[in-house]
């Protein structure tokens, strides 16, 4: 992985991405929105389907998920600038790779909720309490979604990187 | 400005900046995060839906997202305050910092005006007003302000 | 003059006064690629979170590059990062000379991304994991 890192730094492109200066912070600015976004755009349909907010369709709350996907996409584009500006802050650290599998069991998390409760969680009397599925679905959701944060706020601290 | 020199200087400042544990300065900072992201994002979610995203949602079905807001925003107040004693003096005759806050503050009271307006009258009236619009859009541009302010605090600082 | 122009130009004066040299900078803001060694002094030593800083103070003199010569700010990470690298809080006091390789900024000015120090034994205490390629692994 280092020599990895290595190989991605000497290229031009991370050269001269690394090189305007405004970039990095208008990343990690960009990165915190885009947080917002997500957080914001999923998390009203996770405390739904924990069972708060009760007598809101899930199909009305649904229609705030792609401002949930779009602060999703932001940080996906700010963070592959990063990863592609300075790698071995990421590639070697354990914390980072820690935010990875946190993504990818948000993404996995979803996905099971799309194909296979999303039907029956659309169709449900809004007044109804939502099944323990969807109770699950929706905590582990939130839960990896503040994990990703805690690991990459973390990573300076915990991991490397500044 | 000898106060604000003071806190900066303390023994505390010196602990919790100083400190090599993770529960000092790398967990106030991370809470700040979390702070932010409950209360921008379920500040995105009130204002989104006053500009008629996700239209079909009841106005006052939303009401109990505020207690997010107060949440995320308690967070961050109690967190911000720790951080700001900690470099008291360097904040206080920081423009940036004061964009920062003037922008939260401006942001949550047009924020409380659109619950007001909006939300808390939304069985009387079911559709925002125009002004409603109009301040929910500024507060979310006021929340994108605050965010990159407080991000840019940590270059610009001097 | 009124009031609020008297504070406005307090305001401006502490600023200039205390304008600390502390000011976090993009990675991207260091030329990263050119490594530069200073040996100077320590002048002010700040082992703080969220960035370590500690100005150092080189010295004109017949082995002393001219390029190198002033008062430094140097940049390290966090606490943490550091600690991990073998750093403390006592690494270094007020007064201790210090040789070090680091990154110079850019635009010129005085401030330095560091790369690691140089102990009196010829051992080296990194900033962070990124290592030099003349750095044999034992």
């Amino acid at each position: 992985m280092a020599e990895f890192a290595a190989w991605v730094e000497s290229t031009a492109i991370s050269k001269a991405l690394f090189g305007m200066s405004w970039l990095w912070p208008l990343c990690e600015s960009l990165h915190f929105i885009g947080l917002c976004m997500l957080i914001g755009g999923a998390g009203l349909l996770d405390l739904r389907l924990m069972g708060m907010f009760r007598g809101l369709p899930i199909r009305h709350v649904k229609a705030l998920m792609p401002w949930g996907i779009a602060g999703f996409i932001i940080n996906a584009i700010t963070g592959a600038l990063f990863l592609t500006m300075q790698p071995h802050l990421y590639l070697t650290s354990g914390v980072w790779w820690s935010k990875v599998a946190f993504i990818v069991i948000a993404g996995a998390n979803a996905l099971f909720f799309e194909t296979r409760l999303a039907l029956p969680a659309l169709a449900m009397d809004p007044n109804a309490d939502t099944s323990s599925g969807m109770k699950l679905v929706g905590a582990l959701s939130l839960f990896s979604w503040f994990a990703v944060l805690y690991c990459g706020r973390m990573l300076p601290y915990l991991g490397t990187g500044n | 400005m000898a106060f604000f020199h003071s806190l900066q200087n303390s023994a505390f400042t010196d602990w919790f900046l100083g400190s090599d544990s993770i529960w000092t300065y790398p967990t106030v900072l991370t809470l700040h995060t979390v702070g932010m992201a409950i209360l921008v994002g379920a500040s995105l979610v009130i204002n989104l839906r006053i500009l008629q995203v996700a239209g079909a949602i009841p106005l006052q079905r939303l009401q109990p997202l505020y207690r997010f807001v107060w949440i995320g925003f308690a967070v961050n107040l109690s967190s911000g305050l720790v951080l700001f004693v900690t470099e008291a003096a360097d904040r206080v005759v920081d423009p940036v910092f004061y964009v920062k806050i003037c922008s939260i503050v401006a942001a949550l009271s047009f924020g409380m005006v659109v619950k007001r307006n909006a939300i808390d009258r939304s069985d009387r009236q079911p559709a925002a007003s125009a002004r409603s619009r109009f301040l929910a859009a500024a507060s979310l541009a006021l929340w994108a302000v605050a965010i990159v302010s407080g991000r840019l605090m940590a270059y610009l600082k001097n | 003059m009124n009031i609020s122009r008297r504070v406005a130009l307090a305001i401006i004066g502490v600023a200039l006064a205390t304008g600390s040299l502390a000011a976090h900078h993009s990675f991207a803001m260091f030329d990263m690629e050119k490594n530069v060694e200073y040996s100077g002094l320590i002048t002010e030593w700040k082992w703080q979170n969220p960035h370590v800083h500690f100005n150092v103070l080189v010295k004109p003199g017949a082995s002393v590059a001219p390029n190198t010569v002033g008062t430094w700010d140097v940049e390290g990470g966090s606490i943490n990062i550091m600690s991990r690298q073998g750093w403390t809080r006592a690494s270094y006091k007020i007064g201790d000379p210090i040789r070090l390789v680091g990154h110079p900024m850019k635009d010129g000015s005085k401030g330095i991304s560091l790369f690691y120090a140089i102990r009196p034994d010829g051992s080296r205490l990194y900033h962070d994991i990124a290592r030099p390629k003349d750095d044999v692994k034992k």
